[in-house]
């Protein structure tokens, strides 16, 4: 009976997901898109840096929406874009509160720019420059829309897509 | 006893939660459980920590490898595929094979990362596709082959998606290394790495992308994995409009052009055949989507020669 319980309970806790329990969450990409309604092809309201930190108003699905603590800008962000833990850019650079070795741990260290400047030292066959300008490759939201548009695609408003 | 029986058990539980819920935080729910009496069995303290101690052990696996970490794994794959292809640069092409990647991996469960998703052909012959950790997709002017319009192309760009999605590539490292990762910066607290330890982590760096590498190049993933980002690829293309079925004629005309000796996805992928097999009761109520006859014209005019 025990057990049953315990099990029921584990799993009970378990399933709750981890993002929305914290009313404040960290952007953890390099360019966090805050859109003006929770969709894929939504216009962007408005642009994040990694690490800024914003307050959770309202859940949908893997979208929150958010408030920016710096400017208070609201918006919407996909959850692939936000992490619910504080990130520390570099040591004794950080974003608001106390950091523990856990925070620290994610502010840049660990597989970082050191780490791959080491590793391309000592790499041979390498092509870091082709990576670069794969990085740099950018489509337009106008080219977006366009191109979604003509080949009857998901319309741009982000809604399901037409071609049923 | 009983309160043995059932520590043991939930240490139990927690490992298999832990390893089988990407994720999942399982710090939080202990701290939760401490404060819990079920049915006249409550954890003690020192139970609480022990089992503390093992979740945060648990943890620490790929799941916990941030998004910055992992754009440099990916960059780092991404350099050793570029190393050994080059890349085609004429940018009609790139814009184009960018935009269908994109109209796919905006709608898919990742559609952000940290350095963001970018997409280019290989020249290469054979037929390969791979997915950096992060973002980066690769495609061969082989697999482009095996792609008659602009669907069968999306079909193999959101399999590709779909592996980054599910984090396969990451999951191709041993658990060995992140945890010596994961030991090292623990350790290192709050100064700045450097000197031995940058060494020590770098030469973790090397192993781990070589895990990665020699999964996409030689091994491949399982058959499970496969069929994973086979299914999440048939969610995506359904997400953006395009034909689910593309995945199915492409699967198709690779079997038609692999040389079963060959050391592209002959060697790492399970038999075309098999996947179409998989995937053909997921398809028992697609439909033609509409816009099929422009994608088509424009992949001919952009692709059709190469």
């Amino acid at each position: 009976m025990t057990r049953k319980i315990l099990l029921l309970l584990l799993f009970s806790l378990l399933a709750t997901p981890a993002l929305a329990k914290q009313e404040w969450l960290s952007v953890a990409v390099r360019k966090g898109a805050v859109r003006v309604s929770p969709t894929p092809f939504a216009k962007i309201a408005a642009t994040l840096n990694y690490g800024e930190r914003v307050d959770v108003l309202a859940e949908q699905g893997l979208w929150f929406k958010v408030r920016d603590q710096r400017q208070g800008r609201e918006g919407w962000m996909h959850g692939a874009s936000l992490i619910a833990k504080p990130i520390v850019l570099k040591a004794g650079e950080r974003l608001g509160a106390a950091a523990s070795e856990d925070e620290l741990a994610l502010g840049g260290k660990g597989f970082n720019a050191q780490v791959e400047a080491e590793y391309k030292a000592r790499g041979k066959n390498l092509d870091y420059a082709a990576v670069d300008w794969m990085e740099r490759i950018q489509v337009s939201p106008e080219a977006m829309r366009e191109f979604l548009a003509k080949g009857g695609l998901q319309n741009p408003e982000g809604g399901a897509g037409h071609g049923k | 006893m009983e309160n043995k029986r059932s520590f043991l058990l939930a240490v139990v539980l927690l490992c298999s939660c832990a390893v089988l819920v990407a994720g999942c935080k399982t710090t939080d729910v202990i701290d939760g459980l401490g404060a819990v009496q079920v049915g006249g069995f409550r954890l003690s303290e020192s139970q609480v920590g022990a089992l503390k101690k093992t979740a945060v052990a648990l943890e620490k696996a790929f799941t916990d490898i941030t998004p910055e970490q992992e754009y440099y794994v990916g960059r780092a794959v991404g350099a050793t595929l570029l190393g050994k292809y080059p890349p085609r640069t004429d940018p009609q092409t790139v814009q184009y094979l960018n935009l269908v990647g994109q109209s796919l991996a905006r709608v898919s469960d990742m559609p952000e990362t940290y350095g963001g998703y970018h997409f280019v052909i290989l020249e290469d012959e054979g037929i390969n596709a791979f997915a950096a950790p992060g973002g980066l997709i690769f495609i061969s002017r082989g697999m482009l082959r095996c792609c008659k319009d602009e669907d069968t192309l999306a079909a193999v760009l959101a399999h590709e998606i779909a592996h980054i999605q599910l984090k396969h590539g990451l999951q191709a490292i041993k658990t060995s290394r992140l945890t010596s990762a994961f030991s090292i910066m623990a350790t290192e607290g709050a100064k700045q790495a450097g000197g031995p330890q940058l060494s020590q982590l770098t030469g973790i760096f090397e192993d781990s992308i070589h895990d990665i590498t020699a999964t996409l190049v030689n091994n491949g993933y399982s058959r499970a994995f496969e069929r994973e980002a086979d299914v999440a690829a048939l969610e995506i293309l359904g997400r953006a409009g395009y034909d689910q079925r593309a995945l199915v004629a492409m699967l198709g005309e690779m079997k038609q052009r692999l040389n079963p000796q060959g050391l592209d996805f002959a060697k790492t992928h399970p038999d075309p055949a098999d996947r179409i097999a998989d995937l053909a009761p997921l398809l028992a109520a697609a439909t033609t989507p509409a816009g099929m006859a422009v994608r088509q014209q424009r992949f001919k005019s952009i692709l059709g020669s190469i």
